[in-house]
């Protein structure tokens, strides 16, 4: 393995431990988010009027994040029909090609992300109920934007060809 | 000619090996960049988002981490078990008691993949033991699974519903009636089956040994009853019973079973936390090539130049039918589903078909491809299970395909058959 691919999967490695530890936790306050809002509604008689929206706050999160950890497991389907007929030779080659846009594509949600996260924060928009930014969920877009980038980016310099 | 430039790019690139939901993105830049360059690019994470932020598919990682909690808390093999005692002694004896586990489980988790890793890992090695070939085991394993997604609640479901803005809840009810009949039919073709190859059947249980099975899997019985019944009743919201569903079963798993430990939530939340991004990555994307679809009026335009001609609603959602089956043979349920429905469901409603009944109609259909050859997430994973090769399962797995699919057909000419029961509990 090169150099620079032998660091990133090193890097890679960590974050990806870290946000899977933050993605099992988020999924179990958002089960225990609705659950206990249906409890206190019924045997305690309060609804608690900020739970939806925090409820899909949570759940944006846990969407973004998973897709990158799904995408780390390899869980996210790809068609397979032309990439099995390619030569094996030739097959890192024509990966790299496809990640290369595949790339081009996360950066640009990337890029376009932080700008949506920045106009919202400077036009002080807010969320109706809670009054907190806007800004909190667009957030979860860039962020696994550039999570997924790393992942992709250590694929391409490793050169790694998915098993079939 | 600027929509075939959107769908010519998408094909490349999925024939380019890139995943379903990049290659939707890369054909949604492409368009933006040719025949949109006016569009502010805040647009993408924009529709991204809202693709994401709806309370309705947060319903999603519910009903899938039932369906873990399922496996890993001893509810399916106890589900087995009690099966087991009520039909092991029916013509197919174990390829019935696997049918009968499948529906069971469909009526806890949404997934027709839990469902076949679920019950397939005990039911596999059971039917092979008593003289099942192992493609054949797998193909009883993967048909009788495809109900997990017709049997409420349901993923697709979920996700049609809050996609064409029809009640999730009636869909779920509209999902019985055709899953209780295709389970039927199955059973049916399973007997023939198992009789032509002089499979044994086990002996009829003994009313006591049926007890003590129900009693076992009592307590997590219950899980199907609180999920509908919540739902039903109108005190939760379909999201709102996946929630308790889950706390429910794992408190089951926890205390009544004893086979789960907080030790092994990391994990099992993790694995819903995947399966729900798998979904919903594709649907935050699609989201965006929905949008573009729709700023050029591709729906109604395509609607029209399909079925501009078909005013006959019987023809029409045959139509559909046969269509979604060929697509689902090599697109996923959920893609397929985020991607179509903004089509169909238009489509349907200006011929004045029931918008329940096409909803129903259309996830079947496009559950079905699941298990049709060549492209069936279910086929692998339950050939995996019973170490049997695709090709084996597939020609395996035709006759109970055949009633699948002609079920499917039958019930798109009835629509009263899907409706009845929704009308009668007042949707």
């Amino acid at each position: 393995m090169s150099g620079p691919g032998r660091a990133i999967t090193r890097i890679e490695a960590a974050v990806g431990r870290a946000v899977e530890g933050i993605t099992w936790v988020l999924t179990g306050v958002l089960v225990l988010l609705v659950s206990v809002n249906v409890f206190a509604r019924y045997a305690l008689g309060i609804g608690w009027f900020w739970a939806e929206e925090v409820t899909r706050l949570v759940f944006v999160w846990v969407v973004f994040l998973g897709s990158y950890v799904a995408l780390r497991r390899k869980q996210h389907v790809a068609m397979d029909f032309v990439a099995a007929r390619v030569p094996r030779r030739a097959l890192p080659a024509f990966l790299t090609v496809t990640r290369l846009f595949v790339l081009a594509f996360l950066g640009v949600v990337a890029w376009s992300g932080i700008e949506l996260v920045r106009t919202t924060l400077e036009l002080g928009r807010v969320t109706p109920i809670l009054g907190i930014s806007a800004a909190w969920g667009y957030l979860g877009v860039p962020v696994s934007a550039i999570l997924m980038f790393l992942e992709v980016l250590r694929e391409t310099l490793v050169g790694e060809v998915p098993s079939t | 000619m600027s929509l075939l430039v959107l769908l010519l790019a998408f094909g490349v690139f999925l024939a380019a090996r890139a995943q379903i939901a990049f290659a939707l993105g890369l054909a949604s830049l492409v368009y933006l960049f040719l025949f949109m360059p006016t569009v502010s690019p805040e647009t993408i994470p924009q529709q991204m988002y809202a693709g994401a932020d709806s309370f309705a598919l947060t319903a999603i990682p519910f009903f899938v981490l039932v369906g873990e909690l399922m496996n890993t808390g001893g509810i399916s093999r106890r589900l087995v078990t009690f099966s087991h005692t009520l039909v092991g002694h029916l013509a197919g004896g174990m390829g019935v008691v696997e049918l009968l586990a499948s529906m069971i489980f469909a009526s806890f988790s949404g997934s027709a993949v839990a469902n076949a890793a679920g019950t397939g890992a005990i039911t596999i090695p059971a039917m092979k033991r008593s003289g099942y070939p192992s493609g054949m085991a797998a193909a009883i394993e993967s048909s009788s699974s495809s109900l997990g997604a017709i049997i409420p609640p349901s993923i697709p479901m979920v996700v049609y519903g809050s996609i064409a803005g029809v009640s999730v809840g009636a869909l779920f009810v509209g999902g019985y009636v055709p899953g209780i009949v295709m389970g039927l039919g199955l059973a049916v073709v399973i007997g023939i089956v198992a009789r032509r190859r002089g499979l044994p059947v086990g002996r009829r249980a003994t009313a006591r040994e049926v007890l003590a099975a129900a009693r076992d899997a009592g307590p997590a019985l219950l899980t199907p009853v609180l999920i509908m019944g919540g739902i039903l009743g109108g005190i939760m919201t379909p999201t709102e019973a996946g929630a308790v569903g889950a706390v429910y079963a794992f408190l089951v798993a926890r205390f009544v079973h004893r086979e789960i430990s907080l030790r092994d939530l990391p994990r099992v939340l993790l694995a819903t936390a995947c399966t729900t991004g798998v979904v919903m990555l594709v649907m935050t994307i699609a989201t965006l090539f929905g949008w573009i679809l729709a700023f050029e009026q591709v729906p109604t335009r395509m609607a029209e130049a399909l079925l501009g001609g078909i005013r006959n609603p019987a023809v029409l959602t045959v139509g559909v039918v046969l269509f979604l089956l060929a697509v689902g043979t090599f697109i996923e349920t959920i893609p397929a589903l985020i991607i179509l429905t903004p089509v169909l469901a238009p489509m349907a409603q200006a011929a004045g078909i029931d918008p329940v009944f096409f909803g129903v109609i259309v996830c079947i259909a496009l559950t079905l491809g699941v298990v049709t050859p060549p492209v069936g997430v279910v086929l692998f994973v339950t050939s995996s299970i019973a170490k049997a090769t695709l090709e084996e399962t597939s020609r395996a797995i035709v006759p109970f395909l055949a009633v699948l699919i002609g079920g499917t057909l039958a019930f798109a000419l009835m629509p009263q058959a899907v409706t009845w029961l929704p009308r009668l509990l007042g949707y």
